[in-house]
């Protein structure tokens, strides 16, 4: 059985590499997807009515984490869309941010955000705010998509 | 004065008008009837009098209008002061608003490359450590506690902004628990034991309970803090109902300070202590005095140096009509 995908979507490097080192060294069983880009994601996960059926093979992540600050279109903006689409409507979106402003994470709830975490350095730990999330919401987590994965089985 | 010179002239009208009237009665008087010389005395003094009685109530009529036109003109620019006075002071807080919201920004975005500098120093450390050698573990080291101190500043920064934006849920607070609480808290958080706490009978408060309680913390951080490796430590809270306020007094017999460095006490980043084995942001006193502040109410400290500190600070009283 092949791992779950989820989508890694932030503009800073740094966080990245981090986030990837941890899941690497924890040996997360997930498939992770980064985008830098806000239309890279949208196209790949078919948002934003780029989507009809051109032979392109979507993603279909179990959770999309979700960078705030980025520029043209920010973190906010992709959130709006990835709710307006009937394709994301129901994937578990998880905003990340060093920001951890009341008025930031309210907005993020009030656009449908499933959680925020907030980026933080685990002393000893690098990545560690990610691995966490990652797995409550891999392993615990349950969504229709996470069953029906398993119903024809 | 506004026409004063052409008052000055002017108030001599009606005199030169009454004189040469009565002057001209007189010449006809004298000419129409044969009448004696002391009664045309009579009428020269007479006519003179009439004349500086009108010159008289002539000048007071001027000096009315004049009192009258100052007045205008005073209460003119006392609005107009009160004017630029409200406008100044609206934009000196718009200007605030400006610089907090710069600052509040500023301190959300640095954590971002502080966290990396800390992410990749223990990345180094972790997977490189062993090329460095002894002096590369070293400068690591620093630059990781130079790190961790700039993140200590900035939660500061942070700490003192939630308490600037933070709504206040005013209700009555049962002081004397609240102090216990927050020194039971304060004490398990730094693993210091070795201390006597006393609580004198405490009004009650009204306040917002989550912002006062951060009061206590910073007041009792501070004493144990200032007072860690002498003998016989001992914490004090008294409170007392003064007039319109609760006055509460946190004291200790720590370390204290020199009471020349009094003003300073509540800035923000002011240390007085510069020992480096005394950790802290430099907010505690700063944070306490806009909490305070915010509840309308007053913080003093008084010191004395190996003598201890006192730090008192005010709530107003309900009670108070």
């Amino acid at each position: 059985m092949s791992e779950p995908t989820i989508v890694l979507i932030d503009d800073d490097w740094d966080d990245i590499a981090v986030a990837l080192r941890a899941a690497r060294r924890e040996q997360l069983p997930v498939e992770i997807s980064v985008f830098q880009d806000a239309r890279d994601v949208l196209d790949a996960l078919g948002v934003d009515g780029n989507g009809g059926s051109n032979g392109k093979a979507y993603l279909h992540p179990r959770a999309i984490f979700l960078d705030l600050r980025m520029p043209r279109i920010d973190g906010w903006e992709i959130l709006r869309r990835l709710r307006a689409s009937p394709r994301t409507r129901d994937v578990p979106v998880i905003v990340q941010s060093w920001s951890t402003r009341a008025e930031d994470i309210e907005r993020c709830y009030a656009l449908g955000a499933n959680s925020f975490v907030a980026k933080r350095v685990a002393p000893g730990r690098p990545g560690l705010y990610f691995t966490d999330a990652v797995r409550y919401w891999i392993q615990l987590n349950q969504t229709p998509a996470s069953v029906s994965r398993y119903r024809g089985a | 004065m506004l026409g004063s010179s052409a008052a000055g002239s002017a108030k001599w009208v009606p005199v030169l008008v009454t004189a040469i009237s009565a002057a001209l009665i007189l010449a006809a008087w004298k000419w129409l009837t044969p009448s004696p010389d002391y009664l045309l005395a009579v009428g020269i003094v007479l006519a003179v009098t009439l004349g500086l009685l009108t010159q008289q109530l002539y000048v007071s009529y001027l000096r009315a209008r004049e009192l009258a036109a100052g007045n205008r003109t005073l209460e003119a620019s006392t609005s107009e002061l009160r004017r630029l006075n409200e406008m100044l002071e609206a934009r000196v807080a718009e200007r605030t608003a400006e610089l907090e919201t710069l600052t509040h920004s500023f301190s959300h975005d640095l954590k971002s490359p502080l966290g990396a500098i800390l992410n990749f120093s223990a990345i180094l450390d972790e997977d490189h450590g062993g090329q460095l050698g002894e002096e590369g573990v070293d400068i690591l080291a620093r630059i990781r506690r130079s790190a961790v101190r700039a993140t200590q500043l900035l939660d500061g920064l942070l700490r003192l902004d939630r308490a600037r934006l933070a709504n206040l849920d005013i209700r009555e607070i049962d002081m004397i628990e609240l102090a216990r609480s927050a020194f039971a808290h304060v004490q398990s958080a730094a693993e210091d034991r070795d201390v006597e706490f006393v609580v004198e009978p405490l009004p009650n408060a009204r306040g917002d309970h989550f912002l006062i309680a951060d009061v206590f913390v910073n007041l009792f951080d501070n004493a144990l803090k200032f007072s860690r490796g002498r003998e016989k430590r001992s914490v004090t809270v008294r409170g007392r109902r003064a007039g319109a306020e609760c006055v509460y007094e946190v004291a200790d017999n720590g370390a204290g300070f020199d009471m020349q460095y009094a003003p300073k006490l509540f800035g923000v980043f002011e240390k007085l202590h510069l020992s480096p084995d005394i950790p802290g942001s430099g907010v505690g006193l700063a944070l306490v005095k806009k909490i305070i502040s915010r509840h309308g109410g007053r913080v003093w400290g008084e010191g004395e140096v190996d003598h201890g500190a006192r730090f008192w600070f005010t709530l107003p009283n309900e009670r108070a009509a």
